[in-house]
């Protein structure tokens, strides 16, 4: 019992992740032509795994963090709108992956319950 | 909980259609006025643009979106391009000075062009994540749909 209920907050904290990840992608393509917007992003899943190894500090919560590094344009803008939407459509898929088996596992406990 | 925040986020994407909207209006008035000479102010007509910063706290939903502060985008200003605009000698027009020039409107076409292709683009990917967030909706709606 103990796997099934860790299973459905970790993919809960997922869901989560991606949307919020969602919201903040949008938000980078409203500012694409904002002068001096620096592109954010969601930082989540290398502190997951750090907290699944065991050694992260406590539990793990989505951040937005500002993108390093990136090519700034004349008005001090960053935004790369293909970059974006690629982001976008890869963060989609996750969320649709992570709500795909949270369904699953609520369909397989449906049937332990009822039984056919 | 989280279903509210992905109503929110569709405001995000909604402040980035008006703005969007709203330049490529500016865009084409600015198009349309190529050839105005005399303007209420007097004068020609001066170019318009608009300025966008991002959209800070108590913008939208009344502070209810506490993670960070993402409320997409506003429209700091509409303002007047003030450069001279080109002279151009044709004494028989009624706008022309005592030497013959008729100040012209500093509208550049191609500028303009370029201003309304960009905005378009910008439209459509506001548009693109608008769709995302319904499909997101949808995805995590669908988890009610076993329950009987």
């Amino acid at each position: 019992m103990q796997s099934i209920n860790s299973q459905f907050d970790l993919l809960g904290r997922l869901i989560e992740a991606s949307e919020m990840r969602q919201r903040v992608i949008a938000n980078n393509l409203t500012n694409v032509t904002t002068p001096n917007y620096r592109r954010m992003d969601v930082e989540f899943e290398t502190q997951l795994a750090q907290e699944m190894q065991g050694h992260g500090f406590g539990q793990a919560s989505p951040e937005i963090v500002e993108t390093p590094g990136l090519k700034t344009k004349a008005d001090g803008n960053n935004v790369d709108v293909d970059r974006e939407i690629g982001q976008m459509n890869k963060n989609a898929m996750l969320q649709q992956t992570y709500v795909q088996l949270l369904g699953s596992h609520l369909e397989r406990m449906r049937l332990a319950i009822e039984g056919s | 909980m989280t279903f509210g925040k992905i109503l929110s986020g569709m405001e995000i994407s909604a402040s980035g259609l008006t703005g969007e909207r709203l330049r490529m209006e500016i865009a084409a008035n600015n198009i349309a006025n190529i050839d105005s000479t005399m303007t209420p102010e007097g004068g020609p007509y001066q170019r318009k643009q608009v300025t966008f910063a991002a959209a800070m706290e108590n913008a939208m939903w009344g502070g209810a979106n506490e993670v960070g502060d993402l409320y997409g985008v506003e429209v700091m200003g509409i303002t007047a391009d003030t450069t001279p605009g080109p002279s151009v000698h044709n004494p028989s027009h009624p706008h022309a000075d005592a030497d013959g020039y008729v100040k012209m409107p500093n509208v550049n076409i191609s500028h303009e062009m370029v201003d309304l292709v960009t905005a378009s683009r910008a439209y459509e990917a506001n548009l693109k994540s608008l769709e995302t967030f319904r499909q997101m909706a949808e995805q995590s709606l669908s988890l009610l749909r076993g329950l009987r």
